[in-house]
């Protein structure tokens, strides 16, 4: 590589690096504070590192005559449940140091204890003074604490609500409220989310397709599913063909954003999707969802526009007929002649496309 | 599963490297550490999920993104350096077969690099453009994960605790940049090292993180007696949970002595030809004059002396599969014992780092997904689950003050801070007092554009200074000049800045130089420390 060779960032690595270096002379550094700072290394063991300016400590020296000569000195206190102002510790040790910075490690006199450190000076007679004072830390136990409460919190969404409950031996109790609360505690072994869009909006269910949606929908009710019926209205006028597309679109986003909601609160142990226009809203439960997929094609549109050349919309719809049958876990049509073109036009594997005739639409058939 | 499960597993994967950018030099030691875990571990775990997910096998685990390692990711000079990286391990796979065409199983199994070179490649380069946060993203939007984060550089926060300004600037830092990318704030985070004391979840509530997770000890020895101990989580008195790491179950997995990955069929690690190899052969593909592992390895653990016979990896597979169906059958039966004596559904919580799988245990990610599969369809007593999952299930749980504690040697802090490290942290804090001042003296109300910079690149350098990777490395020995070279570079950095921004001399040649070459987080703010 050149040595003139730039980084992605506009200035070569050789300056890069001459800059790297020259900056890197900046270590050690000179300490700008007086400080002492105390952790716990485990529950026996605590440390200290400092720093102090040779002009405070000259200082406070020169502030009081007894000190002149009085060694540097790391004071511990024990600090337990009270507030310390510099007279009320339980109790503390000093240790003599020599340096005006520097670490220290210490064994800690009792465990589960608060303590605090001072750097100062300590002359003969016991007469202290202090240059900087240290953070307080808790020294933990080392074993279990044999303090038993149980007390709890109920905690709900991203710390939405929270209060307290007395006894954490009620759990299950508030655990079945919450989830009674929230609709989930319903005995739905296959909880199934059904789409069909373009129902006609003046007569909604009451059309051949509705009721047999609603068939479909009462007999797995009998064999311990139900049905969450996702419907919306769509203008299949076919005067404007993108305008129509568009708005199948937004409708299957708004469809899936209703059908993530109830989701969330009882999860869907699959969706079913009829035909094209509802395509979408299974794609993007099974995408973002995770949800199996099932799609009811009634008819293909190969056979809706009956052997007529397909363009325009009517091949738009094929690609989304086939992206959904693609996707699908079970392809449900109503006749073999539908199933074939599903196969062979589709290139879906035969073992997914099962014939299920329209006939629960009619109820005598089905008793 | 129809009905509720009796109790709960959940797999926590802990992602992290410290920042080892390095543009400055056309091709670094350090970043090796990057491409490697690329290519042995977050592939590997990409492509798994996305077989779960296509097969919509039922799958839910936390995955925890370092942002140090997120920012690496995102980086389009690693994305470039690790493509070319691969395109090299590819040619070597070639001259492999050439030189092994004699050999039958060799040639095998360099034919099998090549294809796991090749498909590592195409998920890379095709699949997610380089861009390795964008699948991460979508298994957390369709649910089979829950991304979370980690504080900005994996600082382990009680020994920053004397300075709660740098505690909140990491957890803050952290929190906004996973924001940045994601587009969702984090739910819960990974507290580094399973590092706590008691007060950080008052800056975790105040930023709507969730839960956490500790060692068990740091459940166990809690304020109060946890009645079930590590199986369900404790609420600090601000509500966040803590979830303490079931040992039985990690261990199996995480130890190479007593755990699946010291088992004489899976790869030897420490065998690569790299190593092995002529020099003159392989230094096309190394690292200038170092010898470095290739990621070819044609070894299994075979026993514990130097012998190694050749690698089976269809061998290696079964023997995962064999270990899955070891794991879950005690986690069910462990599952079926505690559900029996609760009053609520137990959890276990399984956190590793993610590397585990993959980099040190190569067969990992495979075992991952068996057991997954098998958690979905060989049994029905367990879920996974992810913790935001499980606290909406079960909202009711004991309170109490967790123990100080990490999840190192001994469970303290001793990995940290010893004689070999403690010249670290006077550094530390000298900086962290420093950036408070200069926060605060030249960082108040309208400033300058390029004073803005300096702070905010001093905020990097501090904030790079503090990774806990670095007294790690030089407690074990490892990199250890590399580590020692890495503090005193941050903290030269910062000091130069600040003096910089004292004098009001900032020259605009050496600011930019520090911004490229320590180019994390760019949005990072000052602000933190006023």
């Amino acid at each position: 590589m050149s040595k003139k060779k730039q980084a992605k960032t506009g200035i070569a690595q050789d300056r890069m690096r001459e800059i790297s270096w020259e900056v890197g002379q900046f270590y050690p550094i000179n300490y700008t504070a007086d400080y002492i700072a105390l952790s716990m290394i485990n529950p026996q063991q605590g440390h200290v590192h400092w720093n102090l300016r040779q002009d405070s400590l000259t200082a406070l020296k020169a502030e009081n005559d007894q000190l002149a000569f009085a060694p540097l000195v790391v004071r511990i206190y024990d600090v337990s449940d009270v507030i310390f102002d510099g007279f009320n510790a339980h109790s503390f040790f000093d240790a003599e140091v020599h340096n005006l910075s520097g670490n220290y490690y210490f064994q800690v006199p009792q465990l589960g204890r608060s303590y605090h450190a001072e750097i100062g000076l300590r002359a003969d007679d016991g007469i202290y003074a202090y240059l900087a004072r240290s953070n307080t830390m808790f020294f933990e136990r080392d074993r279990p604490s044999g303090d038993y409460d149980t007390s709890a919190l109920f905690v709900e969404g991203t710390l939405g609500q929270s209060f307290q409950v007395e006894n954490m031996f009620d759990a299950s109790v508030y655990e079945h409220i919450n989830r009674a609360l929230a609709g989930l505690d319903r005995h739905n072994p296959l909880p199934v989310a059904m789409v069909c869009l373009g129902l006609d909006p003046q007569v909604g269910l009451d059309t051949p397709l509705g009721h047999f949606i609603q068939n479909v929908a009462t007999r797995l009710e009998k064999f311990g599913g139900h049905v969450e019926l996702f419907h919306a209205d769509v203008d299949f006028s076919p005067a404007e063909h993108e305008t129509m597309i568009k708005r199948v679109d937004a409708t299957s986003k708004t469809v899936f954003e209703k059908l993530r909601v109830v989701h969330k609160k009882k999860p869907f142990h699959l969706v079913h999707c009829h035909d094209w226009y509802s395509s979408r809203v299974g794609l993007l439960a099974a995408r973002k969802l995770n949800l199996p997929l099932v799609v009811s094609l009634h008819s293909t549109e190969y056979e809706r526009v009956q052997g007529y050349h397909i363009e325009g919309l009517s091949a738009l719809i094929c690609e989304w007929e086939q992206e959904a049958v693609r996707s699908a876990q079970l392809v449900m049509v109503p006749r073999e002649s539908t199933r074939d073109q599903v196969i062979k036009l589709y290139k879906v594997s035969s073992e997914r496309v099962v014939v299920i005739p329209d006939v629960l639409s009619d109820e005598s058939h089905t008793r | 599963m129809t009905t509720m499960p009796k109790g709960y597993l959940a797999f926590v994967l802990h992602a992290h490297l410290p920042y080892v950018r390095h543009p400055e030099y056309d091709e670094f030691l350090e970043e090796r550490w990057f491409f490697e875990a690329i290519t042995e571990t977050y592939i590997p775990i990409i492509q798994m999920l996305n077989r779960l997910v296509q097969e919509q096998v039922s799958c839910k685990m936390t995955v925890s993104i370092s942002p140090s390692l997120l920012a690496m990711m995102e980086d389009p000079l690693l994305q470039e350096r690790y493509k070319a990286h691969l395109e090299k391990s590819l040619t070597l796979t070639e001259r492999e077969l050439e030189r092994n065409q004699h050999d039958p199983h060799f040639r095998y199994l360099a034919d099998y690099y090549r294809q796991y070179f090749s498909e590592t490649y195409d998920v890379f380069v095709n699949q997610c453009q380089g861009k390795l946060s964008a699948p991460f993203k979508m298994f957390h939007e369709c649910g089979a994960i829950e991304l979370i984060t980690c504080t900005a550089t994996h600082g382990l926060l009680p020994l920053l605790s004397p300075q709660p300004k740098a505690v909140e600037a990491q957890i803050v830092t952290g929190l906004d940049y996973f924001e940045s990318v994601f587009g969702f704030r984090s739910k819960g985070i990974w507290l580094p090292e399973c590092g706590y004391y008691a007060g950080v979840e008052d800056i975790l509530w105040k930023e709507g993180v969730r839960f956490f997770f500790i060692e068990s000890h740091g459940v166990e020895h809690a304020s109060t007696m946890p009645f079930y101990s590590v199986y369900t989580p404790l609420y600090t008195p601000a509500g966040v949970a803590a979830f303490g790491r079931d040992q039985g179950s990690t261990k199996q997995v995480w130890s190479a002595q007593e755990g699946f990955p010291g088992h004489p069929d899976y790869r030897e690690f420490y065998r690569d030809i790299g190593q092995d190899l002529e020099f003159d052969y392989i230094k096309p593909f190394i690292c200038g004059d170092i010898r470095v592992d290739t990621g070819i390895k044609y070894h299994r653990i075979t026993g514990p002396t130097g012998w190694k016979e050749p690698y089976h990896p269809e061998v290696a597979r079964e023997r995962a599969a064999q270990h899955a169906d070891e794991f879950l059958t005690h986690r069910v039966g462990h599952v079926e014992h505690l559900a029996s004596v609760m009053e609520t559904a137990p959890v276990i919580v399984a956190p590793f780092d993610a590397e585990l799988f993959g980099h040190w245990w190569f067969e990992g990610p495979q075992w991952l997904e068996y057991v997954v599969r098998k958690t979905a369809f060989d049994q029905d007593t367990l879920e996974l689950t992810t913790l935001s999952d499980y606290l909406e299930r079960h909202p009711v749980h004991q309170t109490g003050t967790p123990c100080s504690s990490t999840w190192g040697y001994k469970g303290y802090f001793e990995g940290w801070l010893n004689g070999k490290t403690d010249w670290i942290y006077p550094q530390l804090h000298e900086c962290a007092h420093r950036m408070e001042a200069l926060a605060t003296n030249y960082g108040k109300g309208r400033i300058k554009e390029v004073t803005k910079r300096a702070l905010n690149q001093c905020m990097r350098e501090l904030l790079l200074a503090q990774s806990s990777d670095w007294p790690f490395i030089i407690n074990n020995d490892t990199s250890t000049q590399y580590a020692i070279r890495k503090v005193k570079d941050h903290v030269s950095r910062f000091h130069y800045l600040a003096n910089a921004i004292e004098s009001g001399q900032i020259d605009d040649e050496y600011l930019t130089t520090l911004e490229q070459i320590d180019n994390i987080f760019p949005d990072v703010t000052y602000r933190l420390f006023q």
